[in-house]
């Protein structure tokens, strides 16, 4: 089946409305629980819109989150919750948050919905080591893994590795170009204060002297390691009218799972240098909120792993496969090319938050508000974690 | 030395009653019950994998010097075993038709006194002239030595050395061979059968699998040494990952098929970072694509990671890490069609220090057993792993007489067809179990220009699996001096 929904009869495009963000600093050690991490970016994001804890009645995070919604409602003094909600597959979770969320708003089953994410990635469990087998109940899910750690692919680079190998031998493009993603995304952070790699850019030749972590990637193509709390404040877009900032709009939102859909390892495809799943989304995304690609003044791509920008570039529609390579050349996605991409310094730079803080940053840029303002900007496009079943979204201003 | 520690007037008396032993006849000289023949060399060079064309192509032979087809000189021994037909305490190479009586009573008396385990240690073998098809041997042999009891890493033992000449139709000396066995102490089973953390690969550290319902079968499959691939019974389409119902047509009717286990490579990594148990990076995993058409992810063994290319030819080889851990790997196939060009080297070629083409042989429970049984060489070791277990061992192992026809093989696969071995001596160390891989290596440590025709060289030679060393060699050839 293929999946080309643009809301159907009833409208999600226009609906809902991001109205508060809020997140913690962005650190390697917080010092603090991941409840407490999670509890912080919530009250934040509230206290950013003008809302009280009382007046939420709806909350969604990820299923791989550890902070369960009632320890929010229940921290905050939030009272009834109406609506609650978590969504599995890793980052690809983040944009589908926003989702759920405006769904929720739309149908009226909630009024205030708030989407989160907290966790202490570097100093507790770090994602970037190998998963453990150890004391897992023998599942689907599980036994997945099973194809995959005995034989020495244990971590999401090692996973990500292997299609970026494939992608460099078919369509000839090189781990220069990879670096060009790394490069943007330092740029950016350097002039970003709440980035964790602010006032540090890197050049193409620092990419390509960072040691390899799995042919053919390299330190500098592997994102961070983060501690911290990134929350989003939905709601109507009349309601958001009403609050402190103008209504950053939710234009589209989509999930998206391909054809033979993988955890991280979709090996089995007869073509592995794609991502079906974000091309899924991206028909989804354009169809909802009735642009196409040239109408987007900055896009947040998941940069996870470098390799999987490119590939997002082409599924999404803004070049052909196999062309990201050309796309990006010449500077084409730093501020001030064709169409910059993460301005925040994305995970590469300014923090690993699932996807969450490349939210926050899009309704900045919608805002106006972004320290790396991309000009007047009135629809930004995001995505989530690529490689997994995935989620985006296209944020635009009230009209 | 104080009284009571010494070795006891019993075993002094033991050790001068198996001394008396040194000098005998093995036995009355033992007749080939064969003649030199091509079916037995077929089997052979089958199992050897060795596609040296003098061996089987009467008109290579003659073009490249060597006058007519001749046997693989490493099958020297082969022709005298009495295959099945023989008592499994007997040493290979010192058996015929009639029972050699002073080396039974021999091994019968170190049997009794609890050294019941036998294996081969060293063969040294000079070859005079070739052997051709209907060349009828005759073999004597004589007790030469026997050791005192030696502490060995299978037990305590001793060491037999048994001297042979092999003669012709016409009685003329072809070859000779110094063979070493020990007999030894197996120590006791339990504790053998137990893991021993002192001698358990680091490998077996690694992630084991998560096996459901769904999934047991491919696991279990790899146990047997077996690539299994699921295959829909209602559409006969094959899957791989496996899962319970046919994306195609719906069927939850499943069995498997075992899979050729060669493929080519998809794509690969090469992983830095971090360290994984069980692995040393960097480390190379590849996709790869089954000649079947499913495609999975296994570890790339036997390359160099800078040498991997996207397309290349890939076997399967199952690596058994421990009792219940058996994973997949694979590995460079040979070449595009198993065989390799035949390079003719000539004496001015080759220079001191040159070092051989290397040559990893992946050890598979059939190549093991099968080059027993092509050497006709039944002991129980080879081929049967409970009984193998009981002798100490991990699982049956390679004898020495492959062993010795890998080396052979090794060197002229280098040399190329015009090459005559005229020896090959080897000294025994880690054994070759299944699943493990054995890599030679080999160097020119002499050159002896010797006449106009040809020169002999000399290269040192060295086999190696996961265990450490399987065999230290010494292989002599003579090279055409041949004009450019």
């Amino acid at each position: 089946m293929t999946a080309t929904t643009d809301g159907g009869g009833l409208r999600l495009s226009g609906r809902a409305a991001i109205a508060g963000i809020g997140a913690t600093e962005f650190s390697k050690d917080s010092g603090r629980s991941e409840l407490r991490l999670a509890v912080e970016s919530v009250a934040t994001a509230l206290a950013e819109a003008g809302l009280e804890p009382g007046e939420v009645d709806g909350l969604v995070t990820f299923s791989q989150d550890t902070n369960p919604e009632i320890d929010i409602a229940r921290n905050l003094g939030m009272g009834e919750l109406s609506f609650f909600s978590r969504i599995h597959y890793g980052g690809g979770a983040a944009c589908a948050t926003v989702q759920q969320a405006a769904m929720a708003v739309a149908v009226g089953i909630a009024e205030v919905v708030v989407c989160y994410r907290a966790f202490n990635e570097r100093s507790g469990r770090r994602y970037g080591q190998p998963v453990s087998l150890d004391l897992m109940p023998a599942t689907s899910e599980t036994s997945n893994f099973s194809w995959y750690l005995p034989v020495g692919l244990t971590t999401p680079a090692h996973w990500v590795a292997m299609a970026a190998q494939r992608y460099l031998h078919v369509f000839g493009a090189t781990t220069e170009d990879f670096g060009r993603i790394a490069v943007a995304d330092r740029k950016h952070a350097a002039t970003n204060p709440h980035a964790y790699f602010y006032g540090q850019p890197i050049s193409l030749e620092d990419h390509q002297a960072s040691p390899w972590i799995v042919e053919p990637l390299r330190l500098l193509d592997c994102c961070q390691e983060t501690d911290g709390g990134q929350a989003i404040v939905v709601t109507s877009v009349e309601r958001a009218r009403d609050l402190r900032h103008p209504p950053v709009v939710i234009r589209a939102a989509a999930q998206g799972a391909g054809e033979s859909q993988e955890m991280m390892t979709g090996y089995y495809r007869r073509d592995i240098t794609g991502l079906p799943e974000v091309g899924v989304v991206g028909r989804q995304l354009w169809a909802q909120a009735g642009i196409d690609p040239g109408d987007v003044q900055t896009a947040i791509l998941y940069d996870h792993f470098t390799p999987f920008v490119l590939m997002q570039l082409e599924e999404l529609g803004f070049c052909d496969r196999g062309e990201a390579r050309h796309f990006i050349a010449d500077g084409a996605i730093e501020l001030g090319g064709r169409l910059p991409v993460n301005p925040h310094g994305g995970q590469l730079g300014e923090a690993y938050l699932h996807g969450m803080n490349g939210i926050a940053e899009a309704a900045r840029q919608v805002r106006g508000s972004s320290v790396n303002q991309v000009g007047a900007v009135e629809h930004v496009l995001v995505t989530a974690g690529t490689g997994v079943p995935t989620s985006g979204l296209i944020v635009g201003v009230d009209r | 030395m104080t009284s009571g520690e010494g070795p006891s007037s019993g075993d002094e008396a033991f050790v001068s009653r198996l001394r008396s032993f040194e000098g005998l006849p093995a036995g009355p000289p033992s007749r080939a019950l064969d003649p030199v023949n091509v079916p037995m060399i077929r089997h052979f060079v089958e199992a050897m994998g060795d596609n040296n064309p003098i061996y089987l192509d009467e008109n290579a032979a003659v073009r490249f010097g060597h006058g007519g087809q001749v046997a693989p000189p490493a099958m020297l021994q082969v022709w005298i075993m009495r295959g099945l037909g023989r008592d499994v305490t007997s040493p290979p190479g010192a058996a015929s038709a009639s029972r050699p009586r002073a080396q039974d009573e021999l091994l019968g008396l170190l049997r009794q006194a609890g050294y019941s385990a036998i294996v081969a240690t060293n063969c040294e073998q000079t070859y005079l002239r070739e052997l051709r098809t209907g060349d009828r041997l005759t073999a004597e042999s004589v007790l030469e030595t026997v050791s005192d009891e030696k502490r060995t890493a299978l037990g305590p033992g001793h060491f037999l050395t048994i001297g042979t000449r092999y003669l012709d139709g016409a009685g003329d000396e072809v070859a000779r061979m110094k063979f070493r066995i020990l007999l030894y102490r197996p120590r006791p089973v339990d504790l053998v059968a137990a893991p021993a953390p002192a001698q358990a690969s680091p490998e077996a550290r690694r992630f084991r699998p998560i096996v459901t319902k769904d999934t047991a079968f491919f696991f279990e499959g790899l146990q047997r040494g077996v690539v299994l691939i699921q295959r829909c019974e209602g559409c006969d389409s094959l899957r791989h990952p496996p899962g319970p119902c046919c994306p195609k047509c719906g069927s939850f009717d499943w069995d498997a098929v075992a899979a050729s286990g060669r493929g080519t490579l998809h794509s690969y990594v090469v992983v830095h970072r971090p360290q994984v148990p069980g692995f040393v990076c960097p480390y190379v995993v590849g996709l790869v694509d089954l000649e079947e058409g499913t495609r999975l992810v296994a570890e790339l063994r036997g390359v160099d990671p800078a040498d991997v290319r996207i397309g290349a030819d890939l076997v399967a080889e199952v690596i058994h890490l421990d009792e219940g851990l058996a994973l997949l790997a694979f590995r460079p196939a040979p070449s595009a069609s198993g065989v390799r060009p035949v390079a003719l080297l000539r004496f001015q070629d080759v220079e001191l220090g040159d070092t051989l083409p290397a040559l990893d042989v992946p050890l598979d429970r059939t190549l093991i057993v099968a080059s027993a049984i092509a050497t006709r060489d039944y002991q129980d070791v080879h081929h049967d792993p409970e009984l193998a277990r009981r002798s100490g061992a991990e699982d049956v192992f390679m004898n020495i007489l492959s062993t010795n026809g890998f080396v052979g093989r090794f060197v002229t696969d280098w040399a190329g067809p015009a090459a005559v071995l005229q020896s090959i001596a080897i000294r025994l160390g880690a054994p070759n179990y299944p699943g493990d891989t054995m890599h030679l290596a080999g160097r020119v440590t002499g050159l002896f220009p010797g006449e106009a025709a040809a020169g002999a060289v000399e290269v040192e030679v060295v086999g190696s699996n996961r265990l450490g060393t399987h065999v230290t060699g010494s292989v002599r050839l003579l090279l055409p001096m041949g004009a450019s």
